[in-house]
């Protein structure tokens, strides 16, 4: 775990809003993640997760309100204003971006180790035995057999896949992972093995992330902080176990209460 | 500007010829990337070389001679219709030789003579863009060109040696070009690859079905994609050439009787006759036979 | 706060608002006040619904606090637990105030040595001392070897509650806060969680516990707080 009392935001959110005509996607959500920190957002389908987290890593432009990143540098930068190709190099170096279906972050047609590979490629390495025994490496990482390294994802089942991608992610080793329902398609006993994954590399590697989900035990087990999103707006925020314990708005006490029990 | 045989000059109208000068001067402005043109109909087919033939048909003047060759063959169907084409609308001289065409429209190869300063190389392109089949999406591969993001076709290279045990491509190895944009070098064999670098002719690209045209202008620095591990070589024979006995060139394989019989022999066939004027006699040679 | 003074709960009240049966409020204290030195052993006292296990979590920040402040001695700071910002409770909580909650909650996945491991490994302890201590207390509460690699999930609740007990007591901090802890334990496990208790508080631990067998209580208790002073009396 990281210490997170003195050092600056990775990433600040100030009064970000989206609006697509008279919808609401998200109003006015501000927040701070801090180096190695993991923010949950929760709340239901239609609720503002996907589009603020869209409107963060700058895949779709607010209507009002920044996002700024501070770079490794220690330099601090509007995500929304800054050249595509500076942007395009964080998205294959500092930022991991983990989707729902793997199939929207995997290369289906390219194999296991190729998939694993693109990001160092694509930052210069020119080393095929060193890219192959990296990816080997990173299969490991994510309990992947070396054997498989030939093998294309359409052959895997789908924790599989979900494994795979994050690899392919977090080979760069980056700072800033966004992710979106990550444990979504799979099957319980699935999920579990890929929450403990997740949550070792996280804090293996210093990782900060922001968990989009609507499923509160992925957030319990993950996430430092929470912030419940209602119709677009932050209706509560506070430490994780604070805000699924004692919740305080209507909202969450409503979101809490309805979780079945097994 | 029109010909006794009631054409236009090379066919086309002289405002098309000037919008495709405009490409052609803003493909050799800007190295490698693929300028976007408005091919026109041409009275040939799709695949028959209509972008090079506009392209030819926009830099020949009537003191030009022009040589046509597909596969290395300046006797194939298509080649021979294309020269006749040109003959025809823009009654240039046309030649089988390298060395005394000044144009020359090419599908599938580079001459083995070396190309010189004061000539004109024109490729037939299909597909023009090399990430095409990595990433199906034209507003995504510009944009990967526009930033330099060429991960992928070291991908498409890692898959194959890690599927071959080596670079498995052989023809279209992609290139980059002046240091800055990845290009596909059409559907030549991995050969000629080396032919293009810093090469003293101008090297230009049109592709008619996809509407663009790049160029590689004289004397640039063209390198084939590879990896420090794994670096490009060109194909090589066992054999030499069964007619000319060369060594260096590029071969085809010329299945002699239904028996299985078989012979190498050179694809450029200008220049193989070349060698064999001076001289030079290979395995299966008539004069060897004698 | 004064020197000697690790905790002090001041004023601190608590209430429920339930939003989904009509906004219902539900008062459970008020103005609880008590400090708490190192080597202290204070016992929350009184009948169920009282409040005590509610008053624990908030004093480890899982429950917020609506009235009162709640000081805590964190390295050379005094920090407010009802003010705190989320990541200095965080802090507080790998470094100086341990919980050993009446529930495990954990990964199924998750080994049971490595869930022992965590909050000493939090804590900056390289990975092989963390091992030794997470293996001395595991074979201390009696959880067999062959268990060790195995999630506790599927544990019975008693051995959930001894691995629980040996989590909270992989690490050291100066404030330990135990809820139940020797409630579903046979005798002699009892005994030994009484002695490690016993032990952490002589080497200046200041404890809070909910205890409800008298026996264990009379053994490790120097101090008792009857929750049932600060109930709020209806109106």
């Amino acid at each position: 775990m990281t210490d997170f009392s003195n050092a600056q935001p990775l990433l600040r959110a100030d009064r970000v809003t989206r609006t697509f005509g008279r919808i609401v996607g998200c109003a006015d959500v501000s927040l701070d993640l801090y180096p190695g920190e993991v923010l949950g957002i929760v709340g239901e389908s239609g609720s503002g997760k996907s589009t603020l987290l869209r409107c963060l890593f700058a895949a779709d432009t607010p209507d009002s309100g920044t996002v700024a990143y501070t770079l490794r540098h220690g330099e601090t930068r509007n995500v929304h204003t800054m050249l595509d190709a500076e942007r395009r190099m964080l998205m294959r170096t500092d930022w991991a971006f983990v989707h729902q279906n793997p199939r929207d972050g995997l290369r289906m047609h390219v194999s296991a180790g190729g998939n694993v590979g693109e990001r160092l490629m694509a930052t210069g390495e020119r080393h095929y035995g060193n890219i192959r025994a990296t990816a080997g490496e990173w299969l490991d990482k994510v309990e992947i057999a070396d054997e498989r390294i030939d093998d294309l994802p359409v052959t895997f089942s789908g924790g599989m896949q979900q494994r795979l991608q994050i690899a392919r992610n977090l080979v760069t080793r980056p700072r800033l992972a966004f992710m979106d329902e990550p444990t979504g398609g799979l099957d319980v006993s699935v999920q579990a093995r890929l929450l403990d994954l997740l949550r070792g590399l996280v804090s293996d590697l210093g990782l900060a992330a922001i968990v989009v989900t609507h499923d509160l035990a992925v957030a319990r087990h993950l996430s430092h902080r929470l912030m419940v999103m209602k119709q677009g707006r932050v209706v509560e925020t506070g430490l994780t176990d604070q805000v699924l314990d004692d919740p305080q708005h209507p909202y969450s006490q409503l979101l809490v209460s309805s979780i079945l029990r097994a | 500007m029109s010909t006794d045989t009631g054409y236009n000059f090379a066919y086309l109208d002289e405002q098309t010829k000037r919008m495709i000068r405009r490409a052609i001067l803003k493909a050799i402005a800007v190295p490698g990337y693929q300028v976007p043109f408005a091919s026109r109909e041409m009275p040939m087919p799709y695949g028959w070389g209509t972008g090079g033939v506009q392209v030819t048909a926009s830099v020949i003047t009537r003191d030009d001679t022009l040589k046509v060759i597909d596969q290395g063959s300046d006797d194939t169907t298509n080649a021979v219709s294309i020269r006749k084409f040109f003959a025809k609308t823009a009654g240039v001289a046309t030649t089988d030789r390298t060395t005394e065409a000044s144009v020359i429209q090419t599908r599938h190869r580079i001459p083995e003579t070396p190309l010189k300063a004061s000539q004109i190389i024109v490729y037939q392109v299909p597909i023009p863009e090399p990430l095409r089949f990595l990433e199906p999406r034209e507003t995504e591969t510009r944009r990967m060109h526009a930033l330099e993001d060429y991960g992928l076709m070291h991908v498409k290279l890692y898959e194959d040696i890690a599927r071959h045990g080596h670079i498995a491509t052989t023809y279209a190895y992609p290139v980059r070009v002046n240091d800055r944009y990845v290009s596909d070098p059409s559907p030549t064999p991995k050969f000629d690859n080396p032919k293009m670098d810093n090469c003293p002719a101008l090297q230009l690209f049109g592709a008619g079905r996809e509407k663009r045209i790049y160029a590689i202008p004289p004397y640039t620095k063209v390198q084939s994609l590879d990896f420090d591990d794994h670096p490009f070589e060109v194909q090589t024979w066992e054999q030499d050439c069964a007619l000319c006995g060369a060594d260096d060139t590029f071969l085809d394989e010329v299945i002699t009787d239904d028996r299985g019989g078989r012979m190498f022999v050179c694809s450029d066939s200008d220049y193989c006759r070349e060698r064999r004027d001076g001289g030079h006699v290979g395995a299966q040679s008539p004069e060897a036979a004698e | 706060m004064e020197n000697d003074v690790i905790l002090e709960v001041n004023g601190v009240g608590k209430n429920f608002t339930l939003h989904a049966q009509g906004g219902a409020r539900l008062d459970v204290f008020q103005d609880v006040a008590f400090t708490l030195a190192p080597g202290d052993c204070l016992a929350l006292a009184g009948p169920s619904g009282i409040g005590k296990s509610t008053l624990m979590r908030m004093i480890y920040g899982n429950f917020r606090c609506p009235l009162g402040e709640i000081n805590l001695r964190h390295g050379d700071a005094v920090i407010d637990i009802a003010r705190a910002h989320p990541h200095r409770i965080l802090d507080i909580r790998r470094h100086t105030m341990g919980y050993v909650s009446q529930f495990l909650r954990v990964i199924p996945r998750v080994a049971t040595l490595d869930v022992v491991m965590e909050p000493a490994l939090a804590q900056g302890i390289p990975a092989g001392e963390a091992r030794a201590r997470a293996e001395v207390l595991l074979k201390q509460l009696r959880i067999p070897e062959s268990l060790w690699p195995l999630s506790p999930v599927t544990f019975s609740g008693g051995e959930q509650q001894r691995v629980n007990l040996a989590r909270g007591f992989a690490a050291r901090y100066p404030l330990m806060l135990l809820d139940e802890p020797t409630a579903s334990l046979d005798a002699e496990n009892r005994e030994t969680v009484v002695d490690m208790i016993r032990s952490a508080r002589d080497q200046g631990t200041a404890i809070i516990g909910i205890f409800h067998d008298a026996q264990t209580r009379a053994k490790i208790v120097n101090r008792a707080l009857d929750m049932s002073a600060f109930a709020v009396k209806a109106a």
